[in-house]
């Protein structure tokens, strides 16, 4: 669990409330997972997850920070980005889930507010963020990851909006960093 | 309202059963794909049932159907619209209201159509056509074209709007009180369709949205844009504002009413995407309180548009998209298709980012 703000990619996300956000990145179930993988061989994870409610529904945000998009001056592959945030954004959903449903020996380190959840009912998004990308251009990309994610989307029956991409301006309207 | 349809060797169309339709319908897919074609098809067979023993008409259900396709796709011989490839007959079916009209005809049909049926009850709804290009400044010339001269040029789907739209007010008013015969209150204070305070609403949305609207001179015969007390000619007023116009015009002259179904072939067409979404809006004001709309187009703000009109209002949007050489049925409210809209937004994306490598 993280109280502190977490300091990503150039953006401050939160202090969230107590118990309302998963440090996934840096919990030992990472760690464990990933402790003798080569670096291409590990489970590629999200930052966090964030826990808020909306009229009184509960919303769990999957997120992923990044300072960088496939840009007219660098060298990023496109689909290789896609595929990288994909694996992120999904294995953490289901990692998270392995941590509820508690098959993974070590302890979680789930809050109450998270252990509380109904899983049943609560809604998932899955959000990318990227510090300063071109408001005009976060479209495509938005479109591009919800094709990739479509399998996970269509598994855990999310809702048809729940991939998002957004850059700092959008993120902060949603309160999600300062 | 078309609960489902089913075409078989219907020109471009090889086979396609439709089903589970709702009040808004999009059609996706490439040029010459049969997004046009199967409007046609669908409005054709919807106006047949519609002037089918309309006042006095004596004409037949066969008759009205003949003359329909006829003139809506203007081919030589009607035999002429069954598909190429097989010696396979058309057959073309559809649910309205779940009662059932079908027909089928051959290739060397010239005038008759033997095998029709057709249970619908009589409908006193007018449904219409929106082309893709705008009628009113070409108003005058189709109504000669195909009255005096009935000669090929302008079909149906422009005839029988440049009809519709000569309605007057006045003339759409009583033509509704002389149907159904109720009340001067009733008619004046309707709670659904004409009149009534939500088409109301929408036509003061869609006048807000090009801040005037259109008038028909009688005497001149030409159609005018009026902003405020000023008036301009037509010829010099923008498209889209024609085009949201001609969708004032109807639900004000009683063309349309809570059972109508519109039929809208690119509705992008001339429109900036801002005006585009804003009528999507309208759309789904008239489409809850009664109108189908089928919608044919290649817009990206088009589907994104409506794929958030489904999730907002949680309403269930049909799409049909042609991939390949198969239909795909899918709704917006349970997904966004995959589709060469979309794909073709995120290659242009692709290829940006690209540039300077």
């Amino acid at each position: 669990m993280s109280t502190e703000p977490i300091m990503e990619s150039g953006m401050t996300f939160g202090p969230y409330p107590d118990g309302h956000c998963f440090y996934i990145e840096k919990c030992a179930v990472v760690d464990k997972i990933n402790k003798n993988a080569r670096k291409s061989e590990g489970v590629q994870i999200a930052e966090f997850l964030l826990l808020t409610l909306e009229n009184e529904l509960p919303i769990i945000w999957v997120i992923e920070a990044k300072s960088s998009s496939p840009q007219p001056n660098n060298q990023i592959d496109f689909d290789g980005y896609i595929k990288e945030i994909r694996e992120k954004l999904s294995n953490s959903l289901s990692l998270f889930l392995a941590c509820y449903l508690k098959r993974q020996l070590i302890e979680p380190e789930l809050s109450n507010a998270f252990q509380g959840t109904n899983m049943s009912i609560v809604s998932f998004n899955l959000v990318l963020i990227i510090n300063g990308h071109d408001e005009a251009w976060l479209s495509p990309l938005q479109e591009a990851l919800k094709i990739s994610l479509k399998p996970t989307v269509k598994i855990w029956n999310l809702s048809p909006t729940s991939v998002k991409v957004l850059n700092d301006h959008g993120a902060r309207e949603l309160g999600l960093i300062q | 309202m078309i609960n489902r349809a089913e075409l078989k060797n219907f020109g471009p169309i090889k086979q396609l059963d439709w089903q589970n339709l709702g009040k808004i319908n999009l059609i996706i897919g490439n040029n010459g794909c049969g997004k046009s074609f199967l409007l046609k098809a669908l409005y054709s067979a919807v106006r047949t049932l519609e002037d089918y023993k309309r006042g006095d008409n004596p004409d037949s259900v066969t008759d009205i159907l003949k003359g329909k396709l006829y003139w809506t796709f203007q081919s030589e011989k009607i035999g002429d619209l069954v598909a190429k490839q097989n010696d396979a007959a058309l057959f073309f079916s559809l649910m309205l209201n779940e009662q059932e009209f079908s027909y089928s005809f051959g290739k060397d049909t010239v005038k008759a159509i033997n095998s029709i049926e057709n249970k619908v009850d009589p409908r006193s709804s007018n449904s219409i056509f929106l082309p893709a290009k705008e009628v009113l400044s070409i108003h005058q010339i189709i109504l000669e074209a195909r009255q005096s001269r009935k000669i090929f040029g302008f079909d149906d789907t422009y005839f029988d709007l440049a009809k519709a739209l000569i309605i007057s007010e006045f003339d759409g008013f009583l033509n509704k009180f002389e149907k159904k015969g109720a009340s001067i209150s009733e008619h004046q204070n309707p709670i659904k369709g004409y009149n009534s305070d939500d088409f109301k609403k929408s036509r003061q949305l869609l006048e807000n949205l090009i801040d005037g609207k259109i008038e028909y001179d009688e005497i001149e015969k030409r159609w005018y844009y009026k902003k405020g007390k000023q008036r301009f000619s037509i010829g010099v007023t923008a498209e889209g504002i024609k085009k949201i116009a001609i969708l004032d015009t109807l639900l004000g002259n009683g063309q349309l009413d809570e059972d109508s179904i519109v039929f809208i072939d690119e509705p992008e067409s001339n429109l900036h995407p801002e005006a585009i979404a804003k009528l999507l809006d309208i759309i789904a004001i008239l489409a809850k309180h009664g109108i189908q709309f089928f919608i044919a187009s290649h817009s990206y703000f088009v589907i994104k548009k409506l794929f958030l009109i489904a999730q907002e209002n949680k309403l269930s949007i049909p799409v049909l998209s042609k991939e390949g050489d198969a239909w795909q049925q899918s709704d917006l409210l349970d997904e966004m298709p995959e589709n060469a809209i979309i794909d073709e937004s995120i290659r242009l994306y692709k290829e940006e980012v690209g540039l300077g490598r």
